[in-house]
């Protein structure tokens, strides 16, 4: 017999080419977190946030090496250095590696500080006049005296000629305080200063979410680590905290996820397709409008955002799942009711349905898209384009590749009596059947008196012992807040050292007062042009000719004729003001970096935190300050979560509206209208009682599932009614149904079981709410329990 | 910081243990001859711990006045040295095999040696002096030996060879008589001088543990009975 579609089959298969040829060059997966922040109303915050994940400081590993003791700590540190500067993988992506001072950080300090000791005279203009008068000047007399009766007093003589008042000395205590007080040396080696471990601070040159880039790097420095260890009796352990290691880790979850969901699937379906069919070429060609869904999904996402989150792939293909449902109607009817006119037939006969259920599911996605989630966003992309496109390759391509004809298979055969009778025996006692929706809303009553919103990132939920291991080398090398920090931002460096310099002054005073328990900050190290222009002015006019200074320490011993530098320097003129860029190459420029931030239009600096007593009124503090902020991440993020939450309800329940008003086009009766759509509303009702019950809090990717489950699960009741019009087709609609179901929750049971937190939340979310539905189909039943059709209802039985 | 550092352990390496007293008892020190360089560094090496009160004048030319200060030094093996100043005003100085600590009114400043490694040869050059071994010395500083006439004093003069220490130290001067030290002089490029003189000594000074730990803040087994 000719096979038909040969045309339509081409053309799909010629596409598909094209669309793998655009793809597959481009394709780039990503597991970065940003993409898992939400855009919200506090957008700069947001965008702080964001820029500090990407930043110099996000580049930053602290590798942690524990030993009996701190001297072992050290010897073992010197030999992973070498290791690491040894090893290819790492070497690769170093940008750097600190394990103890760098040589020169004096000498770079004094050749940038000392010559313009008069711009750092005080920390701020208003204390020049204390320290210029009478009696400030001579307390800085006795100062020096003091100092020279120390047995270090040979740096003071050199430098105390040209600084009678010490300030480039006490500048230099600054930059030493300003570098942390939890970690200190020994034997040339950073160690923490409370526990025998030496800390190593590893830089790399790719971003800490390139997890490609990152996953050899930390490969490298395991490898390396052994090595050491092994020459050390297996004595030593390390501990490393770093973002990429999350990246790398949760890269890993996906892809492992991805690969057992995805075998899994297809064993699950192969094995199904062969007991119902008898058949190794239906598998095969399920995957064609599968695979062409993925292949379109991937090559829209990555033309769109330019490339493709590795929980868009495993969620989305989890999504397209549902075009599998086609086929299996498809296989299904052809199998036990082919049409005369083969394959082609038999879809154009399915057609209705399968588009009504196409279109429902699309209505989910696309409200998914309009959440403004970008991780949602791109999800809701992939998805909508992937099963536009498997709809329409089913209907192009598998006509031309299925069999006309299917052997008669026993097993089916029982099944579809089975079906058939199970089908009878359920509308007979269908008044009894309302046993299943009161239990269901029993249930639901039960379980949403627990139902709570979560706020839960689950950023942090992918590997609580790589958190714990984190959190511990982040203690042992700084004592500054992680989620709390001030920013000082304006439109270039300038506007935004000022601003810092004023959020500086702010948290010294908050500081003496007791609100707060320190601060690092790079006002300390660079203050803006103004500030050191402004301080330098005043102290030149204060001191004048510096005779005023050089009466006051003839007072206290001193000899006029010891300060001529001094004197020559304050007629000499000012030298520029210390820039950011100046200090960039010096061994500062580290610290100043990991404290810069650029935002979309603007510069800003960071300044730590440390035992926050009161922190609305440090915010309130702070926001008073032109282009100061107080960031805090971890509630600012959670308030961000919270919004979406609520704009994601709102999605919910528009998406269910849309899939209602679908089903009403498309039945034109009420009753039918809502046998299809209730159990899958009811199904969704249940899943947030069930997973309530379990103690899980809806979070906005739970109610984006839920979504899912509605504009899914509905199919379900579109296709009982279906079968409940028409009697020589219904035992074939059961059969695919249980097909779909099967198949289905299936693929969300095994995404359920996720090492990735947000795949985990989908697909256990997803796979309730699938099987709730599936189980609760036969409500549609006891809602169709009607003894009049419509006209409109026998106009579409017929079609 | 460099310089700090140097002149910190300068004033520490000569006002150090065995040339204070490397001997017995001060008195039968005093009394034995010395004639070589040699025979000085033979007898530091014998020396297990010292206690010393001396008294510092520092001629600085940026003081119309000289300073004075006085104190005790305190050394145990192997390398703890603590100077401890005690009028006018207090302040310490200990010195261990792996840093320097430096402690007065302002608070305390720790200088890890090993980190240093412009600085660490003058630290290791105190185990040199301990261990009477000359010829270390020698590598870093001319030395040059001037012997007793008749019963006057030794001086051992050591002249930095190169830099950093050549920028800032003219020369050290050691006067003793017999195996015991009198006098430090450390005489600075610039000018300055600083001149310790050992009042009074016991050589042979043992810790215990818990001295050791309070005087130099580290846990060691206490010097041999």
């Amino acid at each position: 017999m000719k096979r038909t579609g040969l045309i339509p089959f081409a053309i799909s298969a010629l596409v598909l080419l094209l669309t793998a040829l655009y793809v597959f060059p481009r394709l780039r997966m990503t597991s970065d977190v940003q993409l898992l922040l939400p855009p919200a109303a506090d957008r700069e915050a947001l965008a702080v946030i964001s820029q500090v994940a990407d930043s110099e400081l996000a580049r930053l590993m602290v590798i942690a090496v524990g030993a009996p003791d701190r001297a072992t700590a050290a010897r073992a540190s010197r030999e992973l250095e070498q290791e690491l500067r040894n090893e290819p993988r790492v070497i690769k992506q170093l940008e750097s590696l600190d394990a103890g001072p760098r040589s020169g950080s004096d000498r770079a300090i004094y050749e940038a500080y000392y010559p313009r000791r008069l711009a750092f005279f005080t920390e701020t203009e208003a204390e020049v006049a204390a320290a210029t008068s009478d009696e400030g000047l001579r307390a800085a007399a006795r100062r020096l005296k003091e100092q020279l009766a120390q047995p270090l007093s040979t740096l003071v003589t050199q430098i105390a000629p040209g600084d009678p008042t010490l300030s480039f000395t006490r500048l230099f205590e600054r930059v030493q305080a300003s570098q942390g007080d939890a970690v200190t040396l020994h034997e040339g080696r950073f160690v923490a200063r409370d526990e025998p471990w030496a800390v190593m601070f590893l830089r790399t040159k790719a971003r800490a979410f390139d997890s490609q880039a990152q996953a050899p790097v930390l490969a490298g420095i395991q490898d390396a680590f052994e090595r050491v260890n092994a020459r050390f009796d297996g004595q030593l352990h390390m501990k490393q905290s770093g973002a990429n290691r999350f990246a790398v880790r949760m890269e890993k979850a996906i892809s492992e996820d991805l690969s057992r969901v995805s075998t899994l699937s297809v064993v699950g379906l192969g094995l199904l397709l062969f007991l119902l069919f008898r058949s190794g070429w239906l598998l095969l060609v399920a995957t064609i409008p599968l695979g062409a869904g993925m292949l379109v999904g991937l090559a829209v996402t990555t033309a769109v955002y330019g490339s493709v989150h590795g929980v868009t792939l495993a969620f989305g293909a989890s999504l397209l799942g549902v075009a599998l449902d086609y086929v299996e109607h498809l296989y299904c009817h052809h199998a036990v009711a082919p049409s005369p006119e083969g394959p082609a037939g038999t879809l154009r006969g399915l057609a209705p349905a399968l588009i009504t259920g196409a279109v429902t599911t699309l209505i989910g996605f696309v409200a998914l898209g309009g959440s403004g989630f970008r991780g949602l966003q791109e999800v809701a992309l992939f998805s909508s384009t992937g099963l536009i496109a498997a709809l329409v390759t089913t209907f192009s391509m598998l006509p031309f590749v299925l069999p006309r004809g299917q052997s008669e298979v026993a097993l089916r055969t029982r099944i579809v009596g089975w079906l058939a009778r199970l089908f009878e025996a359920l509308q007979a006692q269908r008044t009894r059947l309302w046993i299943l929706p009161a239990l269901a809303l029993v249930f639901s009553a039960v379980g949403l008196s627990r139902a709570h919103l979560s706020d839960d990132m689950m950023l942090g939920q992918l590997d609580p012992a790589l958190l714990a291991e984190d959190k511990h080398v982040r203690a042992l090398v700084a004592r500054f807040e992680e989620s709390r920090f001030v920013l000082a931002a304006g439109s270039d460096e300038q506007a935004a050292l000022k601003a810092n310099d004023a959020v500086a002054e702010l948290l010294g005073r908050a500081v003496a007062r007791g609100e707060l328990g320190g601060y690092n900050s790079v006002a300390k190290l660079l203050p803006s042009q103004a500030h050191q222009e402004a301080v330098d002015r005043a102290a030149r006019r204060a001191l004048g000719d510096g005779k005023a200074l050089l009466t006051a320490f003839e007072a206290e011993g001193f000899r006029a004729d010891a300060f001529e530098p001094f004197l020559h320097a304050l007629k000499a003129d000012p030298p520029p003001a210390l820039e950011y860029a100046e200090l960039l190459d010096s061994p500062l420029g580290l610290l100043l970096r990991s404290q810069r931030v650029t935002l979309s239009d603007r510069v800003g600096f960071v300044s730590m935190l440390r035992d926050v007593k009161d922190p609305q009124a440090l915010a309130r503090a702070v926001s008073a300050i032109p282009g100061a902020k107080l960031i805090d991440q971890r509630s600012q993020l959670k308030a961000a979560y919270l919004a979406y939450q609520l704009r994601t309800f709102q999605l919910l329940l528009a998406g269910a509206a849309g899939v209602l008003l679908l089903l009403a086009l498309r039945y034109r009766d009420l009753r039918k209208t809502l046998a299809a759509f209730l159990p899958s509303v009811l199904g969704a009702v249940v899943t947030v009682a069930m997973l309530s019950m379990l103690g899980h809090g809806i979070d906005l990717v739970a109610m984006a599932a839920l979504l899912m489950v509605i504009s899914m699960g509905v199919d379900y009741g579109v296709f009982l009614v279906d079968a409940s019009e028409s009697k020589g087709e219904r035992a074939i609609a059961l059969l695919s149904v249980f097909m779909a179901a099967t198949t289905t929750v299936l693929g969300f049971g095994l995404l359920a079981l996720s090492q990735h937190p947000m795949l985990r939340v989908i697909g256990l979310t997803a796979w309730v709410g699938m099987t709730a539905c599936a189980l609760l189909a036969p409500t549609t039943l006891v809602l169709l329990a009607s003894p009049s059709p419509s006209p409109n209802h026998n106009a579409e039985a017929k079609s | 910081m460099s310089a700090r550092v140097l002149a910190c352990l300068l004033c520490l390496a000569f006002a150090q243990p065995g040339f204070l007293a490397a001997q017995p008892s001060v008195e039968q020190a005093k009394a034995e001859p010395v004639r070589e360089l040699s025979q000085l560094m033979a007898a530091f090496s014998r020396m297990q711990g010292l206690e010393a009160r001396f008294v510092e004048e520092k001629r600085l030319g940026m003081l119309a006045r000289p300073l004075s200060s006085e104190g005790r030094l305190y050394f145990a093996r192997p390398g703890l040295l603590l100077r401890r100043v005690e009028q006018p005003q207090a302040s310490e100085v200990i010195i261990t095999p792996q840093e320097l600590r430096v402690k007065d009114a302002n608070g305390e400043q720790r200088i890890d040696l090993a980190s240093r490694p412009d600085v660490r040869p003058f630290v290791e050059s105190l185990t040199w002096l301990l261990a009477g071994d000359g010829k270390a010395l020698a590598g870093v500083y001319k030395l040059e030996f001037t012997p007793p006439q008749a019963a006057g004093p030794w001086q051992l003069t050591l002249t930095p060879k190169a830099e950093p220490l050549a920028h800032l130290i003219a020369h050290i001067r050691i006067v003793g008589q017999g195996l015991a030290v009198s006098e430090i002089q450390v005489r600075e490029k610039g000018g300055d001088e600083t001149v310790t003189r050992i009042t009074s000594a016991n050589p042979a000074r043992k810790f215990t543990a818990s001295e050791l730990s309070s005087l130099f803040g580290v846990k060691l087994k206490p010097s041999r009975k």
